[in-house]
């Protein structure tokens, strides 16, 4: 398995965009932790400008994140985890449960 | 006449939507549609409310928020001022257009300390009222003038009055940027009791004509812009055949500073939204989702 690079999974998921606020995830800070665990496997914890962002933003910048973690070299399976949502575990579960095709188009 | 009627093509991301739907329908069928699941659909069952109802279906490109704001505010006046009866009040008017006038103006006392942007909005529907069903009532800022300013009707300050009016003729009309700039000073004006426009630059609300590949249709400009429009008229003197919003030499200029003022603001206004955001997050973590502290607080004990 090659090295994956955190800095570029940091890139990745905090270059997704709030579709509200046009800036990216990273500008906003809301990236809180990666994880890289074994096997590829890829852990992003992240929380949103609101505990009651509405679950249709939520869900897709989830979606986003996964799919631009997957493709960095290495990467063989992103899962994400919300906080400090009140709905964290709802959406996550959504954002986590089928597989992205490595051609998926982007979301956002 | 079954008329091109548009729906489903807002997009907004991170929601998912449909591609827009084109259907051929009846006027009346698109105004029931606008105002379906809406309390005042009822009053669409009155021919003359429906008759305005039509005139929109059948002129405004994007019809729904239109015929929305006419219903609504009519409904509001036949409440406030004619006792919700619109026939009683119509006859009287029809038999003497001052009563019109005077009901009108007993709406205007019930909401003296409103803006001069929220008067107007509420005289939209009565007007067009009044005037579709064969009462001359003037389409003239009488209403309006005097009233307070929102901020963006404000002339004072260094932001260059003709890109001002440039920006908030974009926001509410539906037309693009190459169809305001190409608009002429006849093409802004009153419409009359068949909806056809009247060309009158003073007229408010404001109406706009221009050309689809569907024929002619219209929209109603906003009031902070009729506001600055109006502003501008002494200085650019304009004529038949002139340029409604800009003059052609300037558009360049203009459209420029409207880019650089636009990014500005929707910076502005993401920061804005974002602390709100937190904020109100904030709070709710803190004091728990609405309504979960309302069982405790009651001393009930909560089915699940």
């Amino acid at each position: 398995m090659s090295e994956i690079a955190l800095e570029a999974l940091y890139e990745a998921a905090g270059s997704v965009p709030d579709p509200e606020i046009r800036k990216t995830m990273g500008e906003l800070g809301m990236i809180d932790e990666i994880v890289v665990e074994e096997g590829g496997r890829v852990l992003v914890r992240y929380h949103l400008t609101s505990p009651l962002c509405p679950s249709p933003f939520a869900i897709t910048i989830g979606k986003e994140m996964r799919r631009r973690v997957e493709l960095v070299p290495g990467v063989e399976k992103c899962v994400v985890e919300l906080r400090d949502h009140f709905i964290a575990t709802d959406i996550a579960a959504k954002v986590n449960e089928s597989e992205i095709p490595k051609d998926a188009p982007a979301w956002l | 006449m079954a008329i091109r009627y548009e729906s489903g093509s807002t997009y907004f991301p991170g929601y998912e939507t449909s591609d827009s739907v084109i259907e051929y329908l009846e006027p009346d069928e698109i105004a029931r549609r606008c105002l379906k699941n809406r309390r005042e659909l009822v009053l669409l069952d009155d021919p003359t409310v429906m008759a305005v109802a039509k005139i929109l279906a059948e002129r405004v490109r994007k019809p729904d928020a239109w015929i929305r704001a006419a219903v609504t505010t009519l409904d509001r006046f036949a409440r406030e001022v004619c006792d919700g009866d619109l026939a009683s009040a119509l006859a009287a008017g029809q038999k003497d257009a001052l009563t019109a006038e005077m009901l009108m103006q007993k709406y205007l006392f019930l909401h003296e300390d409103l803006t001069s942007v929220q008067i107007s909005s509420l005289f939209f529907g009565p007007k067009l009222w009044w005037t579709i069903n064969g009462v001359n009532v003037p389409w003239s800022s009488t209403y309006t003038e005097g009233k307070r300013s929102h901020i963006a009707n404000s002339a004072k300050g260094d932001f260059d009055p003709k890109a001002r009016l440039l920006m908030l003729s974009l926001i509410g009309t539906g037309l693009t940027f190459e169809e305001v700039v190409s608009l002429k000073a006849e093409n802004a004006g009153s419409l009359d009791a068949e909806g056809n426009l009247v060309p009158n630059l003073h007229s408010d609300p404001l109406a706009l004509e221009f050309d689809t590949e569907d024929g002619k249709r219209i929209t109603f400009l906003g009031e902070e812009a009729r506001a600055a429009l109006v502003y501008l008229l002494p200085e650019r003197q304009m004529k038949p055949g002139d340029l409604l919003f800009a003059d052609k030499e300037e558009i360049q200029r203009l459209k420029e500073i409207a880019d650089k003022r636009g990014q500005s603001i929707i910076e502005t206004v993401s920061d804005v939204n974002v602390t709100l955001c937190k904020t109100v997050g904030d709070f709710f973590k803190i004091w728990g989702i609405p309504g979960s502290n309302f069982f405790k607080e009651n001393g009930i004990e909560r089915q699940n």
